[in-house]
């Protein structure tokens, strides 16, 4: 969740630990060299060298700490961690600070050597308050951090309620307690920041990360540290939250269902009810020759004063029964090393889902049995899953739908049975083999958008306020790169869902026609 | 944290470096004599200006790279404007130094632009405290002569100018946090209000006692350091020549003016200052002066009756020279940042004195008012001018109080009489809670007794959550008669009717939890709890 990456960010980690002592002792080596006074000699021994000594000591204290419980330490953790003290603003303030002290003996303004000796000593102060009293997990010791989400399992676009709940955190003097993190890669970030003078209180603090998106989630841990309120030095960063979340599809309302029923020639005619020879009340006629002596409704003949017979039910034609299947197979997007960047992929396969329990529930609406097929991963295995779909009983196949994700395991042609089958993907049938089924077209063109445009990069204006960190010219730089590869990944995406029409008579295409409304078009 | 609490975040930083800025202004402002009130001028317009201009653009996110183009453009124009409004309004006439003036404005502006656009900036925070301390150091410069302070005044100063630095960065990270949860690169979640259901009470004082001990040990540092640091330079004869005239003149039928420290000799020296304000003070080699001078405030006597200097005088014409400099006298004259303002004596129509060559303390016992070098205001006398004419009595002198310390005295008072009066509204308050000072109904009565019971609770540090209900928070504190207050007021709620003895159980359980509940918490804590307002 760092914005920048960890192997950018070891230099930086090293100058931030240099800047805890090296301008200082930059700026008094050049004070003493050119004023040459006693005087400043001895004031700075012993007020400042004091203080020097105790952060030096606190440093190392620390860096022997980590060595010897680096096998404790989360995986990523470094001692470059553990050691970097500073922030960004304590860092310049160090810097600055120096540099006003050496500004102060060459040009000898007076105030630049007040305004410099506020900054170093205020941020050895604090320096050495940090090294002292947030070290190791101490800090932790006796908190208890616990996150959830409301609702526990959501609806797609539902409003998720975040909740993190603090019991007893021991937030020293001077500090704040932050937290940062998120669901998942498209979720929001939410960061929190906890006062001192809730320490060891129980506070609840609540975000709306909503609105939801499918998908079943273990949170990433929340990013938990301390800064002092002056902003100058932090602790390192533990990991805490845990917490899951389903979201289940919204399905759309699907217009066009009736295709899939007419063109596939399932709708059997009417058959009559195969039960007991002495069932049916309803229908009565004369008794014929051959017909079974069983049948004779004695009541009614006796009335009638002629044999009268009873004929079986008729029963309404019998309910198409049908799989439908959901293709989440991709070789390039379900790649677990190199993910593309941009937000598609995650878009097409939500709309597939959609469209797969949207399409579902028309069919039962229209009284077919209609069976959940998909893959999705089970142990870490892919395999096979179906689910009944009910209508009072929508929850399982739509938490099937909610598990789904791209797979490079299980082609469609694996889910397929016998049985007809209506396959949703995203792109046609490649061979005859696969044009066995019908198939549902769900189109990326039409069902994904392209990423946003960057804004970042005005010229004359700064893209963010005044003071917030995300001006800086690196995370600019990171920024306007990852959009560049985003715009790459988009381009590589529509390459890699295109598909040849070939094939597609008799099919159908999903076309979204407005807000939860699917139309589906017969391909001709 | 919502909107509203973001924007007070955010604003608090730019009105904290207002405040640095302006009260620095009127240090200086107050530090500036009469004659100088065009300089001050030209310094609160550059200033204040060149803050606005910086702010602004930083406020409209403008690029540094754009203002550091328009900053120029600015300032050409502003001193265009200046000139020419000058010569249309008829200014020129009482402008003597215009040009001087208008440098000093420009010399105020460039500064304030930048350190007012680095003022909002992630890490131009020392930068930008640099130019309102740069007006606080002439203010607590002014009288020293050395790596020295001037005074207590100057101490004041510095220690208000150490917790302003701390409080301008406690401020900046507090905007800081506001903007970080509000503003990102990526989407972020939206807040929603915090619940605090228990919170320690007197956490507020380790907070206070924390940012007190970090601004009395920054301070602590800097004064010690900071002085060896401080440089001097050649002072400029300014206003000399008025001085001289002043002083060679003096008052009608009276003693000329004590020379204060400018001489032909030895010359004049300062400390060294972005803004050339402060006041020069004599080189260690003093000049012979007239037999008698008196203090004086731009030319008007204001100190005692003159001093004779025959003894001073006889010791110069023996030849072996005049016994003007005094160990320490320098630093103990120029300690006293309230001396009056004059030049030295020098008679236009006589030649210059012979050189004169400084003898040692002991020939000249008393310390003489115009041999050390500053002598300038007669509101507080130095150690040295109490010596120097044992003969004469101390001058009674008016307290002058500055604006600044009328207002910090204003805000002080105010502070201290809302929180004087807090224990007595609490007091009344708990009163009225536990019996009605005026006739109630019982259904109020009630809900005052429920609200002794959460009074109670909050000294122990429970918050009721948004939404919970009395019966949920009994349960949850678990405090003794809290569920038999809940239970009533929860019956009172429903319309059901209460008897005298549902009152007298209300009244016992809201005492008994009012006293369990304090109970808990220790001796600060409880003291703490009467200067809490609002109780719940």
């Amino acid at each position: 969740m760092n914005v920048t990456p960890a192997r950018r960010r070891r230099p930086l980690q090293v100058f931030r630990i240099a800047s805890l002592l090296l301008p200082s002792a930059v700026a008094w080596e050049v004070a003493t060299m050119a004023l040459h006074r006693t005087q400043l000699d001895e004031a700075v021994a012993r007020a400042l060298g004091p203080l020097w000594l105790a952060t030096l000591g606190a440093l190392i204290a620390r860096g022997v700490d980590t060595h010897v419980r680096r096998r404790a330490l989360p995986p990523g953790v470094s001692w470059s961690d553990a050691l970097e003290v500073l922030t960004a603003s304590g860092s310049s303030l160090a810097w600055t600070g120096a540099a006003a002290v050496i500004a102060s003996v060459w040009i000898g303004w007076a105030s630049l050597s007040l305004v410099g000796l506020f900054g170093l000593c205020a941020l050895h102060l604090v320096a050495l308050w940090t090294l002292l009293r947030t070290g190791g997990h101490d800090p932790w010791r006796r908190a208890s951090l616990s996150r959830r989400f409301v609702p526990g399992s959501a609806v797609e676009g539902e409003t998720v309620i975040e909740e993190l709940r603090l019991v007893a955190p021991r937030i020293p003097a001077g500090f704040r307690l932050f937290a940062r993190g998120r669901i998942g890669p498209r979720w929001p970030v939410s960061r929190y920041a906890v006062q001192a003078g809730d320490s060891g209180a129980e506070v609840v603090l609540e975000r709306d990360v909503g609105p939801a998106l499918r998908g079943t989630y273990d949170a990433e841990p929340l990013e938990v540290w301390l800064q002092d309120v002056l902003g100058l030095c932090r602790s390192p960063c533990v990991a805490a939250g845990a917490a899951q979340l389903t979201v289940l599809p919204r399905p759309p309302g699907v217009d066009g269902a009736r295709h899939l029923l007419e063109a596939g020639g399932h709708a059997e005619e009417p058959r009559t009810a195969l039960r007991l020879p002495t069932s049916g009340s309803f229908r009565l006629r004369e008794y014929a020759p051959g017909d079974d002596v069983r049948r004779i409704h004695w009541l009614r003949s006796v009335a009638a004063q002629q044999i009268v017979v009873r004929l079986p039910d008729e029963l309404p034609p019998d309910q198409p029964a049908v799989r439908l299947v959901l293709d989440t197979f991709h070789a390039g997007l379900a790649s677990a090393t190199d993910p593309l960047s941009c937000r598609a992929p995650d878009e097409l396969l939500d709309s597939l889902v959609r469209v797969w329990v949207g399409v579902g529930r028309a069919l039962l609406e229209r009284g077919v049995r209609v069976t959940m097929v998909t893959a999705v991963s089970t142990g870490g295995e892919i395999e096979p899953v179906r689910r009944p779909l009910h209508r009072r009983a929508l929850a399982q196949a739509e938490g099937l739908g909610a598990r789904a994700a791209w797979q490079r395991a299980l082609r469609p042609v694996d889910l397929l049975t016998d049985e007809p089958s209506i396959v949703v993907s995203h792109r046609l049938p490649l061979d005859d083999v696969e044009s066995v089924a019908r198939w549902v077209v769900v189109p990326g063109v039409l069902w994904t958008a392209p990423p946003e445009p960057d804004r970042s990069g005005a010229t004359l204006l700064l893209a963010h306020p005044p003071g917030s960190a995300d001006n800086r010219p690196s995370r600019r730089a990171l920024v306007r790169s990852l959009r560049r590869q985003e715009r790459a990944d988009h381009e590589a995406f529509r390459v890699l869902v295109a598909h040849s029409p070939a094939r597609h008579a008799g099919n159908l295409l999903a076309r979204p026609v407005g807000p939860g409304r699917v139309l589906l078009e017969v391909l001709q | 944290m919502t909107a509203r609490q973001a924007t007070r975040s955010t604003a608090i930083a730019p009105l904290l470096y207002w405040l640095v800025l302006v009260a620095g202004l009127l240090s200086v402002h107050r530090m500036l004599e009469h004659g100088e009130s065009t300089r001050a001028g030209a310094l609160w317009t550059g200033a204040v200006l060149g803050t606005v201009v910086g702010q602004l653009a930083v406020w409209r996110r403008i690029r540094v790279w754009v203002l550091a183009l328009l900053t120029p453009v600015l300032m050409f124009a502003a001193v265009q404007l200046s000139v020419v409004l000058t010569l249309m309004v008829g200014l020129d006439s009482h402008w003597t130094e215009p040009w001087k003036d208008l440098e000093l404005g420009v010399m105020a502006f460039i500064p304030a632009v930048i350190c007012g656009y680095a003022s909002l900036t992630e890490r131009g925070g020392l930068a930008a405290f640099w130019f309102p301390a740069s007006l606080w150091t002439l203010a607590i410069l002014d009288g020293a002569d050395g790596p020295a302070f001037a005074g207590a005044g100057s101490w004041a100063l510095l220690s208000i100018l150490a917790a302003l630095f701390v409080a301008f960065l406690f401020a900046r990270e507090s905007r800081r946090i506001a903007l970080w949860q509000t503003h990102a690169t990526h989407r972020l979640s939206a807040p929603r209000e915090t619940a605090v259901l228990r919170r320690p009470p007197g956490r507020v004082v380790a907070e206070a006692a924390w940012l007190a001990a970090t601004v009395a040990a920054t301070f602590a540092l800097t004064a010690w350091v900071a002085p060896h640091l401080w440089q001097k330079e050649k002072g400029e004869p300014e206003g000399l020549a008025l001085a001289q005239q002043q002083a060679a003149d003096g008052p009608a039928g009276s003693a000329p003016c004590c020379p204060e420290s400018h001489d032909a000799q030895g010359g004049t020296h300062r400390l060294r200052e972005y803004l050339p304000l402060l006041k020069a003070h004599a080189d260690d080699v003093h000049p012979a002066a007239s037999d008698a001078c008196v203090a004086c405030r731009e030319g008007v006597p204001v100190g005692p009756d003159p001093v004779a200097l025959s003894s001073l005088a006889g010791g110069d014409a023996g030849g072996a020279g005049p016994a003007t400099d005094t160990p320490g006298g320098a630093q103990a004259s120029g300690g006293d940042a309230s001396q009056t303002r004059s030049r030295p004596v020098q008679d236009p129509t006589l030649a210059p004195p012979p050189p004169t060559t400084p003898v040692a303390p002991a020939a000249a016992p008393p310390a003489l008012p115009h041999a050390t070098p500053a002598v300038r205001r007669p509101a507080s006398p130095g150690p040295a001018a109490a010596v120097a004419n044992p003969a004469t009595p101390p001058p009674v002198r008016a307290v002058v109080l500055h604006p600044v310390q009328w207002l910090l005295a204003l805000v002080a008072s105010g502070l201290l009489v809302q929180l004087a009066l807090r224990p007595l509204r609490r007091l009344a308050t708990l009163r009225h809670l536990r019996a009605p000072l005026w006739p109630e109904p019982v259904d109020q009565q009630v809900s005052n007794l429920w609200q002794l019971v959460l009074v109670g609770l909050r000294d122990a540090g429970w918050h009721a959550a948004p939404g919970e209900q009395p019966p949920e928070l009994a349960r949850r504190v678990a405090v003794p008669g809290a569920e038999a207050c809940a239970l009533v007021l929860e019956r009172t709620r429903h319309g059901v009717r209460l008897d005298a003895a549902d009152l007298e159980a209300m009244h016992d359980g809201a005492r008994s939890a009012y006293g369990a509940a304090r109970r808990r918490v220790g001796l600060l804590a409880r003291a703490l709890s009467w200067l809490r307002w609002p109780l719940v």
